[in-house]
């Protein structure tokens, strides 16, 4: 009889742990699904917004060197990487080129402004 | 009384040290005129390499690579840009959709016009170099206008250069146009002004450290320059212009190089041509 009952127990044991174990297995599976949700609705949003504003401030200090004639070779190609890197949603990439793009820049002009009066070298001798 | 005539002492020394300073920076900053900047820049290189005759600079790097002469000389005996000069003397000869041709329409001296170039153009008060007359001419014809870096623009430029070798360099900067001298003004501080990414100026390299190494290039002296032009190019497998290189050039140190013929390229030729005034013509040539 005692076997019997200790059977009957360890069944019900059994069944009660299976029945706790779907209903965690069902509730991962929902907060997975709400998860992605989630995501989608982050990725639905506008990307690299403050990036895509620093490439225009970039591009302005390209433009400033250009109009001293003082831009760089590669400010522009970077400009247009840093477009294309937020187009595909890199913004970490997009940023750092964008801020690339705009040290060179700022250093086209300065060094144009410093240019501006001719310095004759110290070795051309009259 | 000691402190204060050794006082006075010092301020008398310092003035006259700033006076004197102030007197070398200014020196460095009054300019010169093309004269006395070519025999500056012509004393500079013959000081720097007084074994090279005078002459020889119409030869560019060659001048002074020994090995790389050696080289060049065996290809010149051969030399590449020849059909381009076959070329050129076709596209000379060809008339226009009017009837006239290059010599009949614009260039009655032609085709030996390249040493009249660059000239300042007192009607429409700037500088002129050849390829763009030859394109104004093409223009005012009722022609398509070449392209200023590749294509026939070099068979032409091939040819007209053959045509005047020998001539002598003799750029005129007219004193009744005070443009005239701007322009010149502006392409001299052109060629020391430093640009780019690397902060170089066409007289880093072509002056200060002509002569030098750059990685295995020995860097070409500036005297002479413009006579080889245009050049064919093992680098670009074809001739190309005095433009082009000066775009590249632009472009080796990381600058935005300037527009073909635009008005920055055009007064930097019209300062480093009046720099070789007495060497001869030289083109077209060949260069690595």
């Amino acid at each position: 009889m005692k076997k019997f009952l200790l059977m009957g127990c360890s069944i019900l044991i059994a069944a009660s742990v299976g029945c706790t174990g779907n209903q965690a297995s069902e509730e991962k599976a929902a907060m997975k699904t709400e998860a992605k949700k989630g995501v989608e609705k982050v990725a639905e949003k506008p990307k690299c917004t403050v990036e895509a504003s620093h490439i225009v401030d970039a591009d302005n200090a390209r433009k400033r060197a250009a109009s001293v004639g003082g831009e760089w070779r590669d400010t522009a190609k970077f400009i247009k990487q840093a477009h294309a890197a937020v187009k595909a949603g890199k913004c970490h990439k997009a940023e750092a080129l964008a801020k690339k793009a705009l040290m060179e820049g700022q250093l086209g002009y300065e060094q144009a402004m410093s240019q501006k009066e001719l310095k004759m070298p110290g070795y051309f001798k009259f | 009384m000691i402190n204060e005539t050794k006082g006075k002492k010092m301020n008398h020394i310092s003035t006259k040290t700033i006076a004197g300073l102030l007197l070398l920076g200014l020196s460095s900053l009054v300019s010169a005129s093309p004269e006395s900047d070519a025999k500056a820049f012509k004393k500079y290189f013959t000081d720097r390499f007084p074994d090279v005759p005078y002459n020889d600079y119409i030869n560019g790097a060659y001048t002074i690579d020994k090995s790389g002469r050696e080289n060049w000389e065996a290809i010149e005996e051969f030399p590449p840009y020849e059909p381009f000069i076959d070329e050129g003397r076709a596209m000379w000869e060809k008339p226009f959709k009017n009837g006239k041709t290059f010599k009949t329409a614009c260039f009655p001296d032609g085709p030996a016009i390249k040493h009249k170039y660059p000239m300042w153009d007192k009607e429409k008060k700037m500088v002129m170099t050849l390829p763009l007359a030859l394109n104004n001419c093409l223009k005012a014809n009722g022609e398509k206008p070449m392209k200023y870096k590749k294509g026939p623009i070099n068979n032409i430029m091939a040819y007209l250069a053959y045509e005047a070798r020998g001539k002598k360099i003799n750029v005129v900067i007219p004193k009744d146009e005070p443009g005239a001298l701007a322009a010149y003004e502006e392409g001299k501080k052109f060629y020391f002004q430093r640009r780019g990414q690397l902060n170089f100026s066409c007289a880093s390299c072509h002056m200060q450290n002509a002569g030098l190494k750059l990685r295995s290039e020995i860097l070409s002296p500036a005297l002479g320059h413009p006579s080889g032009f245009p050049v064919y190019r093992s680098k670009w497998g074809t001739v190309g212009t005095l433009h082009r290189r000066f775009t590249g050039c632009n472009k080796q140190v990381r600058a935005k190089a300037f527009k073909a013929h635009g008005p920055e390229y055009r007064n930097l030729e019209y300062f480093l041509t009046a720099m070789s005034n007495g060497l001869e013509w030289n083109g077209p040539s060949a260069r690595k």
